[in-house]
């Protein structure tokens, strides 16, 4: 079985934690730059502001109903994601960090899964003062639609039992079943495929044949059966994955560097494929899960304060994560990198007096991408080394203290 | 000009006698944290609870996974702000949040979030 834990309006519930007046209350969180809107509490979705749309268009709407509205805190989010993940990793269960708000536990036959679900949201909660919600069923996209259920139930939790699944199939929107986007729910809707349930009962020749093999594969995870197993790579509009098992297990940091700039590479090329750029970087390692020898999997993410595609910039961020998380003394079997946030290039806002030039980054991934794809994949590849550090910049008009990571921010309690 | 080699283990051949006895260094972060993704550090205005041993300016360690107990010292949020104050269970059916000198104690309510529990108070004598 699988539980999918996904934190409930992570950006919003982050800012709640160290400003608890604002609970109940409308809350924004704007993009870098201050240009979009990028996170809402439920009080400002009820409010009708939608997701992704400039700041500017709803600046009276937020004067009027007195929305509280904050500049991105990546300092903050990132390290409460840290955290949150790090208490779910001591339920001793194995863990996929999925996202910086999501991740997927593999839970062990034994495990009572009604009494997990609540202890991970009461422990979380007590802990980090995050709520979250969780959703269990038999497969991974099962477990994705439970999630969407919980969301919307009274405790955030929800068991799906296998006789229970097609009541939930029924009511959950075909758009919102693990990967299927917009574009792909339009079409399948136009087909007369509006529920996940209308999905699970379709033909396979005819999903495959519109929706490649991961619509074949969708299809056997709906009716139950597991294809997705724990870390692997899923082809999703919230990740790109690039992770590999070794075929000779490695014992050192130098050599885990290597492999990871080498998925980094990969990754940040799929990622300029789509001309898209990424906000978050996941990085992890693992020996085997079973078996003879110690057991370590760990993870790290990196929230960047600007998304970007450049590869060298992305190769920096995954190993500051790789080294807080290496540990000598292991055999690793297994590593990757995850990059998530990723939206459109053309969103990318930047400071107008910022020194640094998008455009010439820009330029020498656009000239990599050339030569490697007339002279062959990784023809011409990053050195290990990278150049210096970049100086991010950016526009932030109210953003947060960073509470949990710079000393000066730190919260003031009072003895009166 | 001469130049100077260092001479180590592998040079000479010896083992280094204490490599089996490596130790890692004391860390306070180790000792003082024992919930590391539970712990967080705030800062002490007031000079109320120095009898509780909590002084102005001191820094404090919070682990939010305890829960408070008659007696600990907690973080709370009350009336807009963040207080540290004694948790005082004392009577039943009626917690409190008290300091020594027992100024205006306050009814722990649903007005009232307990965010924390102090574990430890750290007082720097010497400006950092």
């Amino acid at each position: 079985m699988f539980a999918l834990v996904d934190c409930n309006n992570f950006y919003a519930s982050c800012e709640r934690v160290f400003q608890p007046a604002l609970c109940n209350r409308p809350i924004v969180v704007l993009s870098n730059g201050d240009g979009c809107i990028v996170a809402r509490s439920n009080e400002a979705k009820a409010l009708g502001i939608p997701n992704g749309v400039p700041f500017f268009q709803w600046r009276n709407v937020f004067q009027e109903k007195g929305v509280s509205v904050f500049s991105s805190n990546y300092a903050l989010y990132g390290d409460l994601s840290n955290r949150v993940m790090q208490v779910l990793a001591g339920f001793g269960q194995e863990l996929e960090v999925y996202s910086v708000d999501e991740a997927f536990l593999q839970l062990r036959a034994e495990t009572d899964l009604v009494q997990l679900g609540y202890d991970v949201r009461r422990q979380v909660l007590q802990c980090l003062g995050i709520p979250v919600s969780v959703g269990i069923a038999r497969t991974k996209a099962l477990a994705k639609i439970a999630n969407y259920h919980a969301k919307r139930s009274e405790n955030g939790l929800e068991m799906m039992s296998i006789p229970a699944e097609d009541g939930f199939l029924q009511n959950t929107p075909i758009g919102e079943v693990w990967g299927i986007g917009r574009r792909y729910a339009r079409f399948l809707s136009a087909h007369g495929i509006e529920t996940a349930y209308q999905f699970k009962q379709a033909d396979d020749v005819w999903i495959r044949k519109h929706l490649t093999v991961v619509g074949l594969r969708l299809l056997r995870e709906l009716r139950g059966t597991p294809y997705w197993a724990l870390q692997e790579t899923i082809p999703t509009k919230k990740g790109i994955a690039s992770t590999r098992s070794f075929q000779t297990p490695v014992t050192e940091l130098q050599d885990l560097r290597e492999a990871i700039a080498t998925f980094m590479s990969r990754a940040t090329e799929k990622l300029r494929k789509q001309n898209a750029v990424c906000q978050s970087v996941l990085v992890f390692i693992s020996t085997k899960h079973y078996g003879h020898g110690p057991h370590y999997t760990n993870s790290f993410s990196t929230t960047l304060p600007e998304a970007t595609a450049y590869t060298p910039g992305l190769i920096r961020a995954a190993w500051a994560g790789l080294e807080r998380i290496f540990k000598h003394g292991f055999t690793y079997k297994k590593a990757g990198v995850i990059l998530s946030g990723i939206h459109p290039n053309t969103e990318r806002q930047s400071d107008l007096f910022e020194q640094r030039s998008h455009h010439t980054e820009d330029h020498i991934m656009s000239a990599l991408d050339a030569i490697n794809q007339k002279y062959g994949s990784g023809t011409l590849r990053i050195a290990a080394t990278g150049p210096k550090k970049a100086h991010w910049h950016m526009q932030q008009l109210a953003r947060s203290p960073r509470f949990t990571t710079r000393w000066e921010d730190l919260i003031v309690v009072h003895t009166k | 000009m001469s130049e100077i080699h260092e001479i180590t283990s592998d040079r000479t051949g010896f083992p280094n006698p204490a490599a089996d006895h490596a130790d890692k260094p004391l860390s306070l972060d180790e000792k003082l944290i024992l919930h590391p993704a539970a712990t967080f550090f705030v800062r002490v205005a007031g000079i109320e609870m120095e009898e509780a041993g909590i002084r102005h300016g001191d820094l404090l360690v919070i682990d939010r996974s305890l829960r408070p107990r008659n007696g600990d010292c907690v973080i709370a949020y009350a009336e807009g702000n963040f207080i540290v104050r004694c948790y005082d269970t004392r009577r039943p059916g009626h917690p409190m949040l008290t300091n020594p000198g027992n100024l205006r104690p306050i009814p722990i309510n649903e007005e009232v979030l307990i965010w924390g529990v102090v574990i430890h108070a750290i007082t720097s004598f010497r400006r950092m």
